[in-house]
C-alpha cells in the first residue's frame, strides 16, 4: 500500500479537506443519486455516486469537468440516507474547492454585481447561504476607490437570495430567472387576462 | 362578479418532490393561474409581488419548502421574514391580507398543492376583484406616452 501512496493524488487531497475525509467509505450503492433532487429536476446526468468514484480513482480531469461538482447545492437530502454516513455534499464541496484552486470556474451562471450602483450595505453578504459574497475595496470607473460587493464564482449557486435582498438592485442573475424576464411574464399575462375579461 | 379570480403562483423550483404534482403545476394549471417558477422562495423580490398586485392580480400564492428543508440551506427563512412583512404592509395599504397566501410544503407531501389552490380560490372569490392597488389602465395608443 505504502508504495502506491501519492499525497498529490486527488483522493488524498480531497481527504485532507474537512468534509471530504469520509470519501473512501463509499461502496457505490447509489442511494445518494436516488435521493437527489438536482438529478430528478434539473440534470439527468447529475450523479454524486459517479463523482465520488472519480475522486476515489484520482480521475482529476473528469471530476473537475463533472456537472455534479458544480451543481450540488448542499441541500443534504442524501446525507441522512447514506448507509455509510458520508457527508456527500462535503465531499463534493471539497472537490469543488480543489477545482477552483486549479483555476476552473463554474460553467453555470452566478450572481453579478453592478459596481456602479453598489453601496456596500452588506445585506447580500449577510444573506448568502454559501458565503460567496464579500465586500472588497477596488477601483471602479467613475467612482474611484470604493468598497463594493464581490461574488466568488466558485461558491455562488445562483439561488438569487442576494438579488431579492439588495435594496439598490445592483446585484442580479443575468441569464435564467432574471428580473426583467420574470416581471415581463407577469405583466404580459395580467394584461392579457385583463383584456379578455 | 362572476369573474374567476386571477392568481399568480410563485413556486420554488424544489418544493414539489412528487413528479406528478410538479407535472400538474407545469402543464395542467387552470387558465386563471399563472405559474412563476423561481429557484428559491428567497429569490422572490417583493417587487415581483408588487408588480403582480399593480398589474391587477386578485391573489398571490407563494409555495416553498419547510424551513429546515430549503434546497439552498437558508433561503426560505429570509423569504419568510421578508415576504410576510411585505404582505402585512400590503394589507396596511389596502390589499387584503387574505389575498396573499404562503404555502410551506414538506417533502413528503403529495397532492397538497391542488387542494390548497382550490381553497385559496374559494377564499378570495368572495372578496371580488382587487381594485385598490391595481395601477390605472395600461396605456393604450393615444395615451400620454403615445
Amino acid at each position: 500500500m505504502s508504495a502506491s501512496f501519492d499525497p498529490n493524488a486527488l483522493s488524498e487531497r480531497v481527504k485532507a479537506i474537512p468534509g471530504g475525509d469520509m470519501l473512501m467509505m463509499c461502496y457505490s450503492c447509489g442511494t445518494c443519486t436516488s435521493k437527489c433532487m438536482v438529478q430528478t429536476k434539473l440534470e439527468e446526468s447529475y450523479n454524486p455516486r459517479r463523482l465520488i468514484r472519480e475522486a476515489v480513482f484520482n480521475m482529476e480531469e473528469a471530476a473537475f469537468a463533472d456537472k455534479t461538482t458544480w451543481l450540488c447545492t448542499a441541500c443534504d437530502l442524501c446525507y441522512p440516507a447514506c448507509p455509510q454516513k458520508i457527508h456527500i455534499s462535503g465531499v463534493i464541496n471539497a472537490v469543488k474547492a480543489l477545482a477552483v484552486e486549479s483555476g476552473k470556474i463554474t460553467p453555470y451562471q452566478v450572481a453579478k454585481v453592478d459596481e456602479l450602483t453598489c453601496v456596500a450595505c452588506g445585506l447580500c453578504v449577510k444573506i448568502c447561504p454559501y458565503e460567496a459574497i464579500s465586500p472588497v475595496e477596488k477601483r471602479v470607473a467613475f467612482r474611484g476607490n470604493i468598497t463594493v460587493a464581490s461574488v466568488d464564482a466558485g461558491k455562488c449557486m445562483a439561488c438569487g437570495l442576494c438579488t431579492a435582498a439588495c435594496r439598490s438592485t445592483s446585484i442580479r442573475l443575468a441569464q435564467d430567472y432574471n428580473d426583467a424576464d420574470i416581471v415581463e411574464t407577469l405583466l404580459s399575462w395580467l394584461e392579457a387576462e385583463r383584456a379578455s375579461s | 362578479m362572476t369573474e374567476t379570480p386571477r392568481i399568480v403562483l410563485f413556486q420554488c423550483q424544489w418544493c414539489l418532490f412528487s413528479p406528478a404534482d410538479q407535472d400538474w403545476v407545469d402543464h395542467q394549471l387552470p387558465k386563471n393561474i399563472l405559474l412563476v417558477k423561481v429557484p428559491c422562495t428567497g429569490r422572490i423580490n417583493p417587487l415581483y409581488i408588487l408588480n403582480a398586485v399593480q398589474g391587477g392580480a386578485d391573489g398571490v400564492m407563494v409555495s416553498g419548502c419547510l424551513p429546515e428543508q430549503c434546497h439552498f440551506k437558508t433561503g426560505n427563512i429570509g423569504a419568510r421574514r421578508q415576504l410576510e412583512a411585505f404582505a402585512d404592509y400590503l394589507h396596511h395599504i389596502g390589499y387584503e391580507r387574505d389575498r396573499v397566501r404562503f404555502l410551506w410544503l414538506d417533502l413528503q407531501d403529495r397532492g397538497i398543492i391542488q387542494k390548497e389552490l382550490a381553497a385559496f380560490e374559494a377564499q378570495i372569490e368572495p372578496l371580488g376583484p382587487a381594485k385598490n392597488l391595481a395601477a390605472r389602465e395600461f396605456e393604450t395608443a393615444g395615451g400620454a406616452n403615445a
